[in-house]
């Protein structure tokens, strides 16, 4: 019985996490058009919110189509473990303090970071396996910028566990009297100039580039295979800004309002911001994007790691 | 004269007096053409250092001879030194070949190769002698006047498999040697970053092209052939459509060609409102090139903007002449209808709001770090490359030519209207985009100058035998009403001659030669289009780039696909 009840839990958090990524596509849609001087899909159901389900009506109903010249099974692949590791992150985030699957596990973050690394696996073999060269090179670019940004990334985060003393979600909120933005300014910016880059939205959508790779790794996908990535990467967005709320933003930490809410809210603003800059920015060229990584961020990171283990070394001593 | 001394002693030139445009031509025997055009290139003072066109018309059977003779049209141009010539050389035998003068002039290679498509006419010594607008498979030569006009006098065109088969190979690795290592890359021709249907073949190792092949001709539409069977008049719409983001540009050379031939005067009113509807119609063009630049560098937003205000010139077009990209308004001796009573207060009002709009685009274009970080330095031109290749327009002056139609040969009205020739020297992307940002803002203040001075008068040269004639007028006196008639039926045209009128179009040097025979059709009608050019120019400028920074060259080099294939 409590097994099934564990299914269905689980069953039922996949679905509202879709419907969130459904939901994000459309709340994109709007909000560009709004930042674009144009109005965005207004048309079905209020506010166009129907969009988002005719949007997912559509994909789910198209030709499943593998191309000749595809390896069948890494293409088949490819797509459904970016949509896994998406959405088997969540697993450790925590909606509030006693409302998670595995908010408490004591190595929830590393968890994050390594279904961060298997998404990169999934979106290099979706460019290898559709033999094109244009999903190839998206491909390569995908890896390449994948694993320079998981860097700094990983180290900006290490700030937050020092000063933590935890690996686990729940325990770094716990230990977040002050927003770890005050105290982590460096490693918040880090990481969020890393997480562009990890979902690789605008303006590091290097793997995608529509005007110069077509479509970039996922040139060749169709129909639901390509909606899994479309999942992923929205999944991803949600993953990196609710990680940012629970991080940084001081998590479900907050005045009046319940807890969770307080989350929602911190939540969405850095998905807002995530669009905002999809809307203004420009793509910087592959190289130039590889500098940032290797020659601004990685340095930072490690001077903020090194910075806040020495201040809370002295901090204890004092 | 000198120069037709010089031709005359030295290269047996003999001087033509056809043409209508007074520009100096001669005729010149066929083995003098090479060691005339060194000359010309490397040693006149002051020299030619571009050719402007280069195209051949067919004169049919001459003489005894069954066969047809042709007649090759070397166009060069001396930019600041001098103004055009022209060079005539009859060729009589088509199988013999013509002495190719890409050795001297780069950028008539594909010329050449248009010449050799479209007459079937070979070059000896070009390097690369294949068709160039028409698939590698058509059969026959649709410029010479055997062929005929209207597609249905053909049989249905059908494409065996085997042929298909052939013509796709041209698309995979084969055409590669398998040691070297690269691989060939389409881009196009469906890719976002071509701008239409045109495909760049590229060899790449890695991201790193080693060498460009553009192949165009999939929006060929045969204009050219077109007009041949079309009245004087008739062919004016065809004109907006060359270059159809330019709509006006595009009449002012053609109808400004017919003009020349048959002597017109125009009124002044005539001339200011041809200069106001062509400004406008250059800031919106620009503004469309705005806009899907910062597309091609991944940046949404400025095309929304731009596109925005885009769309208030185009009312403000459409209210002027009920027509929105294609307005066909200009005719033969003037407009077709006079401006609406408030024209003043609307233009005033969308200038200013399109004014205003471009600060806000030019902010999220070249005001942008990361757009400044991907254009800066980025297809570098210099002012030699850009004449070798024939480049006009923005590409010319980002090199720092201050080279400008409007400025070096007035026409319309823009002669008495005060405005500077924005120009870089950095003649890269960067400079690219600023100019088209400055020439707008020098378009909106010619546009505020003409609302001030336009003058008052017709809208019709009142000669009416070539001008289109004042339909009110016809109502009123016989005179008018026969050459109404005689015009709309097609009987009568402009008198015999030859001619070349170059405009200034949004994009460069746009150009129409045309030869008359007298007949109510052009004989032949050439469309010299600066899209051509430019693309050409790609092969030399795109090679040893990235895959990035290659997309980001093509978009700044200005081009449009109607414009390059006709």
């Amino acid at each position: 019985m409590r097994l099934f009840l564990m299914a269905l839990g689980m069953l039922f958090t996949t679905l509202v996490l879709l419907g969130v990524a459904g939901f994000l596509v459309f709340a994109e849609r709007r909000v560009l058009g709004f930042l674009q001087n144009r109005l965005g899909p207004n048309r079905l159901g209020p506010l166009g919110i129907g969009q988002a389900l005719a949007d997912a009506l559509k994909l789910m109903s198209k030709e499943n189509f593998v191309p000749d010249f595809a390896d069948p099974v890494l293409y088949r692949a490819a797509p459904v473990l970016v949509a896994f590791s998406a959405l088997a992150s969540f697993a450790v985030v925590p909606l509030d303090h006693h409302f998670s699957w595995a908010g408490n596990w004591n190595i929830g973050l590393l968890f994050i970071l390594a279904m961060s690394s298997l998404n990169a696996y999934g979106v290099f073999l979706g460019g290898w396996a559709s033999g094109n060269k244009f999903s190839l090179l998206g491909a390569v670019r995908a890896v390449a910028q994948l694993v320079s940004y998981e860097l700094p990334m990983g180290l900006a985060l290490l700030g937050v566990v020092l000063l933590s003393g935890s690996l686990s979600l729940n325990g770094i909120v716990a230990a977040q009297n002050l927003p770890y933005i005050v105290l982590q300014p460096l490693g918040f910016v880090i990481f969020l100039i890393a997480g562009v880059a990890e979902t690789h939205r605008l303006p590091f959508d290097l793997p995608e580039a529509e005007s110069e790779l077509v479509a970039g790794f996922n040139t060749e996908y169709g129909g639901m295979r390509f909606g899994y990535f479309f999942l992923g990467e929205y999944l991803g967005l949600t993953l990196i800004a609710v990680l940012t709320a629970l991080l940084y933003l001081g998590g479900w930490h907050g005045p009046w309002l319940p807890g969770w809410i307080w989350l929602l809210i911190k939540t969405a603003a850095v998905i807002f911001v995530f669009f905002w800059l999809r809307a203004t920015l420009p793509r910087p060229r592959y190289d130039q994007l590889m500098a940032l990584g290797w020659k601004v961020l990685l340095p930072l990171a490690l001077f903020n790691v090194l910075a806040t283990a020495l201040a809370a070394a002295l901090w204890r001593l004092a | 004269m000198l120069l037709a001394e010089m031709l005359q002693k030295h290269f047996a030139a003999s001087p033509v007096t056809d043409g209508r445009d007074g520009w100096p031509d001669f005729l010149l025997p066929e083995e003098q053409l090479l060691p005339a055009m060194q000359f010309l290139h490397e040693q006149m003072q002051p020299s030619f250092p571009m050719l402007l066109d280069l195209t051949a018309v067919d004169e049919g059977p001459q003489g005894d001879s069954e066969a047809a003779q042709y007649t090759l049209t070397y166009h060069l141009h001396g930019l600041e030194g001098c103004g055009a010539l022209r060079l005539r050389v009859t060729h009589c035998d088509a199988e013999l070949p013509v002495p190719s003068i890409t050795g001297i002039f780069a950028n008539a290679n594909w010329y050449e190769r248009e010449v050799y498509d479209l007459f079937g006419l070979q070059f000896s010594g070009h390097p690369d002698l294949r068709r160039i607008l028409l698939p590698p498979l058509w059969e026959g030569h649709p410029l010479r006047k055997s062929e005929a006009i209207r597609a249905t006098e053909r049989p249905a065109y059908r494409l065996s498999k085997t042929d298909l088969q052939e013509a796709l190979k041209a698309y995979s690795d084969e055409v590669l040697p398998p040691e070297s290592g690269q691989t060939v890359l389409n881009v196009g021709p469906h890719h976002p970053g071509t701008h239409g249907i045109l495909r760049f073949v590229l060899k790449i190792s890695g991201e790193k092209i080693a060498s460009v092949d553009p192949d165009i001709g999939y929006h060929h539409r045969g204009v050219e052939k077109i007009a041949e069977g079309h009245t004087f008049h008739n062919f004016i719409p065809y004109t907006d459509r060359v270059d159809y983001l330019g709509g006006i540009l595009g009449e002012f050379p053609y109808v400004r060609a017919v003009e020349m031939l048959a002597d017109l005067q125009l009124p002044d009113r005539a001339e200011g409102i041809r200069t106001l509807l062509a400004e406008i119609c250059r800031i919106s063009s620009h503004l469309v090139w705005l806009g899907s630049y910062g597309n091609d560098l991944g940046t949404m937003g400025p095309a929304f903007y731009a596109f925005r205000d885009r769309a208030l010139l185009l009312d403000l077009i459409e209210k002027y002449t009920g027509g929105r990209l294609h307005p066909q308004f200009f005719r033969i001796g003037g407009v077709a209808a006079d401006l609406p009573e408030d024209w003043r207060d609307d233009l005033l009002q969308v200038l200013q709001k399109v004014e205003s709009g471009l600060r806000d685009t030019e902010t999220l274009t070249v005001g942008n770090p990361i757009f400044r970080a991907r254009t800066q330095g980025i297809g570098v031109l210099s002012a030699a490359q850009a004449e070798k290749w024939g480049a006009s327009g923005i590409v010319l002056r980002s090199t720092g030519k201050a080279w400008d139609m409007r400025k070096a040969a007035p026409y319309g009205l823009y002669d008495v209207l005060d405005f500077e020739v924005p120009t870089s020297t950095d003649g890269d992307a960067l400079a690219r985009t600023q100019l088209h940002i400055d020439e707008i803002r020098e378009s909106i203040r010619m546009l505020r100058q003409l609302a001030d001075k336009m003058p008052d008068g017709a809208t019709l040269a009142a000669d009416a035998r070539y001008a289109l004639p004042p339909k009110d007028h016809t109502l009123r006196d016989i005179e008018t009403l026969i050459h109404h008639f005689e015009q709309m039926a097609g009987e009568i045209g402009p008198p015999a001659g030859q001619v070349l009128s170059i405009t200034e179009s949004a994009r460069g040097m746009l150009a129409y030669y045309i030869v008359a025979d007298g007949s109510a059709h052009p004989y032949r009608l050439r469309v010299r289009t600066p899209s051509f050019p430019h693309v050409q120019l790609i092969t030399e400028l795109g090679r040893d780039t990235a895959l990035p920074d290659f997309i980001a060259t093509i978009g700044s080099i200005d081009y449009v696909l109607a414009d390059l294939d006709r």
